[in-house]
């Protein structure tokens, strides 16, 4: 390779503009890529480095540290990367590397490849990612609410919209209104069975962030505003979403850094969250040997690695499946699913690599013998699926809510699907 | 009051006890020794650790000066410098330490098995146990009282439970009395040597210890290492306890991770794993030996060669990786790795064990003591200690020493008790000698042509050896030997009422000779000479015989043939004993006058420590000024102005009543030995003659000038000094250079200069630093090959990356190319992880040139019959691990540059240390020598001189008058080389001469 006159290709204040350029006030302190020993930690952490070309996390540092702009902002690392923050857990220099990804993508000019940024735009144009109108909305809610008086025999129940005052303002994902119509009577049917006091609304009814991945914080706090906003409108208590794992790490973490402190007070949390705490509290009971499957759970990223919300899946998995086997690793140790980071809007930009990379979760899922995986997360879950299609794995894959509205108790004193005595 | 029982505490307790005064030694278990006891062996040398330690642990328990405290804490310090008041609590031992003679027959006996801290927990031991077999002081304990079955459910129900142990002790030494108890001492000055916390891996939860059985960490592995741990020295796996084939070494585990608050790096890893996969490898034959690293740091003295020898000949590999997790192998008894090497390929191999090279945290017990008597701890929770005053905490009269201090290996840790020593030596100075015990020695009965009068004592030592010899038998047997007058058995001949008896059994029976066959020598034939003498028999008319490590431990399975060996064994000493010889000690009378040679920072130190103690002191520095090598640097990064601390540091030699400066001398002629030395000066042509009792050699080093990279050459390329020179001027190419690229191991390690020079890692830093400071936006390229800034320097390492300055590796096979190209200063280097080659444009270049020794080394070695050419001329001191300023010849010591490579604060300390050992022999009176040791027959001499060769100690001088070669018995160790060399049989060895050596084979073998 011929040498490079270090002086044309070096910018030695890139390193300090992506620190810079980094958003977040409060937590500037964390985030400081200059401590980077070239170690070699994350290129062995990282399961992609081997799997797919271009993947190598310490080159990608390394050109960081060294200056060569031109280089980083062309490399294709920044898009296949699924800044799923695994490389740096224990990173000897604590370099915060999937934010020096997200910031390289949304602060230095570049725009997001595939259908990535024209997702994010749509989002901000309309309110929700699918141009779902607040008719349709309402539609698809009322249509699902009579399915469901059918099924109990009682026309009074109703799935609540709009209702200010109510303690939780539920989230759904929007292609929950648009293709899975059926997760919206799972869900309900929880609320229901636990007596929550909750409400849907008809203008915030999208989890997604795709400003999380862009890297344009502008954006990702506009999108965020439309959730917030109502959450004002409607007075409630606390925000409870649906299993998305993106969505919730861009409200927690957003919260932080896209606005001021005590601008939102609100307690955002994951399903999994609201599910575990309600077996926990007693609730809602549930019989486990209505599942009596062999279930594994993928952990996500953004719930498990950078949310935190760790035992919550096994939790629920260990009272409402009959018999549940982790993977190796887990936890806050897993592999990415591969479809991290806008990897699926992204389409055929890096479709063969992402396909590549889910081998990895294949061989994993495969390894626990089980024949149901859930995924607390829609990313993960359309990713798993493709895995499964393209691998043969044979294997279901769900989300938790469906197999804890399947183990559901009902008690005497409230709501009942018909035929609930036979069971 | 020493607090800390570790290496560190002992050695600053034997200073300090040698020098005239009183020491508690204050310590939370129930032996010293400390870490250091738990290790198999130590580098560089591959000296086996309790080997060496061992003989320090024994003289600190016979010290009369010594008082050890065991399972003791300090709590509370009221009062001042020179007058504390110290408050100790201490737990209780349930052992009567009087009567207790560690035999071992309670712990025989317990039945409360408990994890085994000394092994790490690898195996158990009872509740009643010694911490080890060697144990300093050795008495039993229950550690655990609340594991105990009567201190729990006996005392509970007031019903005698268990009480195993009582039953079983002959020595009615179990004490269930014994209290907690919290008492005050009046104490001048603390030292605090509390050592180090092991870094506990289960906070890295990759790295699955806890998780893999064959997950250790090194100091389990020492122990796993170690012929008396629990595998007896062979290399296993854990889960299996087959032998262990491949075994790998993961590095700055619990050092240089900001990710869990442990930034600094813990100094001794990388060497100590060197040295464990040696050991392991010479262990395990065929076995595969890898250590993953990210900066392989083996700064220290040797540690570079040691490094080489690694892998060139032991076939050591070295990986440049940090992994990130361990995973489950092929099997469940190999574990997996995966890493990325440096150039990005993931690889993945298994292993049968990983040793997880753990770090040194700073003592928690230490931490909690520091606050509790007001001592400041450093960022990272070491004792905060500055440059100049490396062993003064913050508080007065308190003193660290040792690990607490920082990270630091065996030497560094030796050295600074010395220093620490030397610091309350200074302080306490007036009270020198008041507290001190003195012996009262007994007349010594002339037993000069009697006929041998033996009396035989044989030991059953409780059942170690009378349940496998049968000691009556024996004791018949050797009373019908020649000459025997006397023979009894002992149960434990050790115990102090047998110390009487055997004194009353002198008297009585007239005996001239003693022989006691019982444990070792090495331990016990003190005691017994000293039993001996207070009955006024020459301690040399003693003789031991070992039928215990000898014989019933080791032929526990054949009682018979056991016996019969025992009767040998016996029949041996006795016949020894019969042509034993009282030996005279002589004694000669000590000069309390010192000598420094060198007039820089070190040489000056040691001159005030010695003279703040009292000592009248000949300063000797052969330039026209004080000051040395360190008037050459500015500021260091620690923030201390040299300069100023220079000129402090000289005006307070000029203004001391005790030193005496001599400036322009060079020094022509020494002669003399400890004691008693001449030393001539010679100040442009007037000479003098200076008459010292000990010499303290200071004579600094220089910088290098490189023959590469342009030097010379280019005027844009300077050494790392005289970069810092334009640095600190802020001269106008300095100030406006916009690129500046600073190139590491100059000169250093190297083909034909091997060692690595410790401080130019640190100095390339601190000049990037500084640039930064001079020019923000200058781009500041440091190119290294491992950067090796150990202990709290890492936090300067950090700075200089959080401020921008680019680091760059490069190998030695593919060093950076300086060139000019009309005018153009070019640096060329290729980076690994990136794999490309880049031309960085140069305004300035700095070498981080080699530290080279003075140059005047080997003359002044020779004057003084000291080795001053150890790698290239550097003084070798006497023991690289425990005697780091001393000479293997007595009275002569070394510090500072002139010993290797070092920092300020490092050869402060080691200036104060030598200041330590040279009290030690100024405090004497008077010294004693002769004994056994050895002596030339005039007559048989050849004058061959082969002995004056051989002598390791320069104890012997060749007559040229006479022809002929004399010992001097002070200087003589005793330890027979030149016996064994003579071809005249000449020389003999005192105590081991020939005829007594034939005759007790003869004995044996009869």
């Amino acid at each position: 390779m011929e040498a490079k006159k270090l002086s044309e290709v070096r910018d030695p204040n890139f390193r300090d503009e992506i620190s810079q350029k980094m958003c977040f006030a409060t937590e500037q302190g964390k985030f400081d890529l200059n401590y980077c020993l070239a170690c070699g930690t994350c290129a062995a952490a990282c399961y992609f480095t081997d799997l797919v070309d271009d993947h190598d996390p310490r080159k990608f540092m390394r050109k960081v540290a060294l200056g060569l702009k031109d280089e980083v902002l062309n490399d294709r690392f920044v898009w296949l990367c699924n800044m799923c923050g695994r490389c740096t857990m224990h990173c000897p220099g604590k370099v915060p590397l999937s934010n020096v990804v997200r910031t390289v993508r949304g602060q230095f000019g570049l725009t997001a490849p595939g259908r990535l940024q024209e997702v994010a735009d749509l989002h901000m144009q309309v309110g929700n990612q699918m141009e779902i109108t607040e008719e349709e909305f309402i539609e698809t809610i009322e249509w699902m609410q009579e399915e469901l008086q059918d099924e109990f025999g009682d026309s009074s129940l109703t799935i609540p919209v709009n209702v200010e005052g109510a303690d939780i303002l539920f989230l759904p994902h929007p292609r929950e209104i648009k293709y899975y119509p059926e997760d919206i009577k799972s869900w309900t049917k929880i609320f229901w069975n636990a007596k929550e006091s909750w409400t849907l609304s008809s203008k915030a009814f999208d989890v997604t962030n795709f400003g999380m991945f862009s890297g344009r914080d502008d954006e990702a706090r506009k999108i965020m505003d439309f959730v917030v906003d109502e959450m004002r409108r409607l007075g409630v208590q606390r925000c409870v979403m649906t299993e998305c794992g993106h969505g919730y790490w861009a409200f927690v973490w957003g919260k932080k850094v896209w606005y001021k402190e005590g601008e939102v007070p609100w307690k955002f949390e994951h399903m999994v969250e609201w599910m575990a705490g309600l077996i926990k509290d007693g609730k809602i009971k549930v019989d486990k040997t209505r599942n009596p499957y062999v279930v594994t759970l993928h952990d996500p990223c953004n719930t498990v690695r950078k949310g935190g919300l760790i035992e919550e899946g096994r939790y629920i998995l260990e009272n409402v499946a009959e018999k549940f086997v982790d993977m190796w690793p887990n936890r806050e140790y897993n592999y990415c699913c591969g479809g991290g980071a806008g990897a699926l809007p992204m389409g055929t930009v890096v479709k063969k690599e992402r396909i590549a990379k889910g081998k990895l979760k294949a061989d994993q899922m495969m390894a626990t013998g089980a024949e149901i995986c859930c995924a607390p997360c829609h990313n993960c879950y359309d990713q798993l699926n493709d895995i499964n299609k393209e691998y043969n794995l044979g294997m279901k894959v769900k989300h938790l809510h469906h197999l804890l509205e399947h183990a559901l108790i009902w008690p005497e004193d409230g709501p009942r699907p018909k035929g609930e005595d036979e069971k | 009051m020493v607090v800390g029982g570790g290496i560190a505490g002992v050695q600053a307790s034997l200073d300090l006890a040698e020098a005239g005064y009183y020491v508690r030694l204050v310590e939370a278990s129930t032996a010293i020794g400390g870490a250091m006891a738990q290790l198999d062996k130590t580098f560089p040398t591959n000296d086996c650790s309790m080997c060496i330690l061992s003989p320090k642990l024994v003289e600190c328990d016979r010290h009369p000066n010594i008082e050890i405290i065991t399972l003791a804490n300090l709590i509370d310090l009221q009062g001042e410098a020179g007058n504390f008041k110290a408050t100790v609590f201490q737990k209780p031992s349930y052992v009567f330490a009087d009567r207790c003679v560690a035999c071992g027959d309670c712990a025989a006996k317990c039945p409360v098995k408990i994890p085994d801290e000394f092994n790490e927990g690898l195996e158990v031991r009872k509740i009643i146990a010694n911490k080890y077999p060697q144990a300093v002081p050795n008495t039993y304990a229950i550690t655990h009282p609340e594991k105990c079955l009567y201190l729990t459910k006996g005392v509970q129900t007031g019903k005698p439970v268990c009480l195993l142990c009582e039953k079983a002790c002959g020595k009615e030494a179990i004490n269930w009395e014994d209290k907690e108890k919290t008492f005050t001492l009046d104490v001048g000055a603390v030292i605090l040597a509390p050592g180090f916390d092991e870094f506990d891996p289960k906070t890295i939860k990759t790295l699955g210890y806890g998780t893999f059985k064959n997950v250790v960490t090194s100091i389990e592995f020492e122990r796993i290492l170690s012929a008396s741990g629990p595998f007896q020295g062979h290399v296993v796996r854990l889960s299996d306890h087959q032998e262990a084939k491949k075994v790998a070494w993961i590095q700055c585990v619990g050092s240089r991770d900001r990710s869990i608050g442990c930034s600094y790096c813990s100094s001794v890893c990388c060497t100590y794993a060197i040295k464990e996969a040696m050991i392991a490898k010479e262990h395990g034959g065929e076995m595969d030996a890898t250590i993953f690293f990210m900066d392989m740091r083996t700064y220290g003295k040797g540690f570079e060669a040691y490094y080489n020898r690694a892998q060139d000949e032991t076939g050591i590999r070295f990986i440049r990786s940090r992994s990130f997790e361990l995973g489950p192998g092929g099997s469940e008894h190999t574990v997996k790795i995966r890493y990325s090497d440096e150039g990005g390929e993931i690889k993945h191999e298994e292993f049968d064990l990983v040793v997880l090279s753990v770090g040194l945290r700073p003592s928690s017990k230490a931490m909690e003591t520091a606050k509790q008597i007001g001592v400041d701890l450093n960022a990272h929770g070491f004792a905060a200690t500055t440059t100049s005053a490396p062993v003064e905490t913050s508080r007065p009269g308190v003193f660290v020493c040792g690990t607490f201090q920082s990270p630091m290996d065996i030497p560094t840790a030796v050295m600074q008790a010395s220093a620490a020593a030397s610091g309350a030596g200074t302080l306490l100075a007036e009270a020198r000698g008041t507290l001190v015990k003195p012996e009262e020695p007994v007349a010594e009965m002339d037993v000069t042509g009697q006929e041998a009068r033996i009396g035989v004592f044989v030991c059953h030592c409780g059942i170690n050896i009378g349940s496998t010899v049968d000691v009556p038998s024996v004791v018949e047997y050797v009373k019908n030997a020649p000459n025997v007058v006397y023979a009894e058995e002992n149960l434990y001949s050790c115990s102090s009422d047998t110390q009487d008896k055997i004194k009353e059994v002198i008297l009585e029976h007239k005996l001239n000779r003693v022989v006691v066959a019982s444990c070792t020598p090495r331990t016990h034939e003190p005691l017994f000479r000293a039993t001996c003498a207070s009955a006024g028999l020459s301690p040399f008319l003693f003789e031991m015989g070992n039928i215990r490590e000898h014989c019933s431990w080791v032929h526990m399975k054949d009682k018979e043939a056991a016996t019969v060996k025992a009767k040998g064994i016996v029949n041996r000493a006795v016949a020894k004993a019969r042509l034993l010889e009282s030996l005279q000690t002589v004694t000669i009378g000590v000069n309390k006058d010192a000598l420094v040679i060198g007039g820089g920072i070190a040489g000056m130190n040691a001159a005030l420590d010695l003279a703040g103690q009292g000592f009248k002191v000949s300063l000797v520095e052969k330039s026209d000024q004080l000051g040395g090598m360190a008037r050459k640097i500015h500021v260091n990064l620690e923030g201390m102005d040299v300069g100023a601390y220079l000129n402090g540091l000289i005006g307070a030699v000029e203004a001391n009543p005790n030193i005496n400066v001599y400036t322009g001398a060079k020094i022509t002629n020494a002669s003399g030995y400890v004691g008693n030395f001449i030393t001539t000066i010679d100040m442009g042509g007037q000479a003098k003659d200076i008459e010292h009792g000990a010499v303290i050699i200071a004579i600094g080093g220089k910088e290098l000038k490189p023959s590469e990279y342009l030097y010379g050459q280019d005027d844009r390329v300077l050494t790392g000094l005289e970069l810092e020179a334009e640095l600190v001027e802020g001269t106008d190419r300095a100030k406006q250079a916009k690129n500046l690229v600073l190139i590491n191991c100059v000169g250093s390690r190297e083909p034909d200069r091997v060692y690595c020079s410790r401080i130019c890692c640190t100095e390339s830093v601190k000049n990037a630093l500084k640039a930064k400071a001079l020019n923000p936006d200058a781009s500041v390229y440091v190119l290294y090959r491992d950067m090796r800034t150990y202990s709290f320097k890492e936090d300067y390492y950090e700075e200089a990356r959080h401020k921008g300055v680019i680091f760059l590796r490069f190998d030695p096979a593919g060093k950076p190319v300086v060139s000019n190209a009309g005018g153009n200063l070019t640096v060329t280097v290729t980076d690994p992880i990136l794999g490309e080659t880049f031309v960085i444009d140069a305004d300035l270049v700095g070498l981080a040139a080699a530290t080279l020794p003075p140059d005047d080394s080997r003359d002044i070695g020779q004057l003084y019959k000291v080795c001053g050419d150890y790698d290239g001329g550097f003084f070798l001191e006497a023991h690289m691990k425990l005697r780091p300023v001393d000479f293997a010849t007595d009275g002569v010591f070394v510090a500072g540059l002139a010993h290797g490579p070092k920092f300020i604060e490092e050869s402060i300390a080691q200036a104060r240390a030598a200041a330590a050992r040279a009290a030690t022999v100024l405090t004497k009176d008077l010294l004693v020598g002769g004994g056994a040791v050895a002596k030339v027959d005039k007559d048989k001499c050849s004058g061959c001189r082969i002995c004056v060769t051989v002598c390791p100690y320069s104890a012997i001088s060749f007559l040229e008058a006479e022809n002929v070669a004399e010992v001097n018995e002070v200087l003589c160790k005793g330890c027979g080389t030149c016996a064994a060399a003579c071809p005249s049989h000449a020389a003999d060895h005192m105590g081991f001469r020939d005829e007594q050596l034939f005759a007790e084979i003869e004995a044996f073998l009869a």
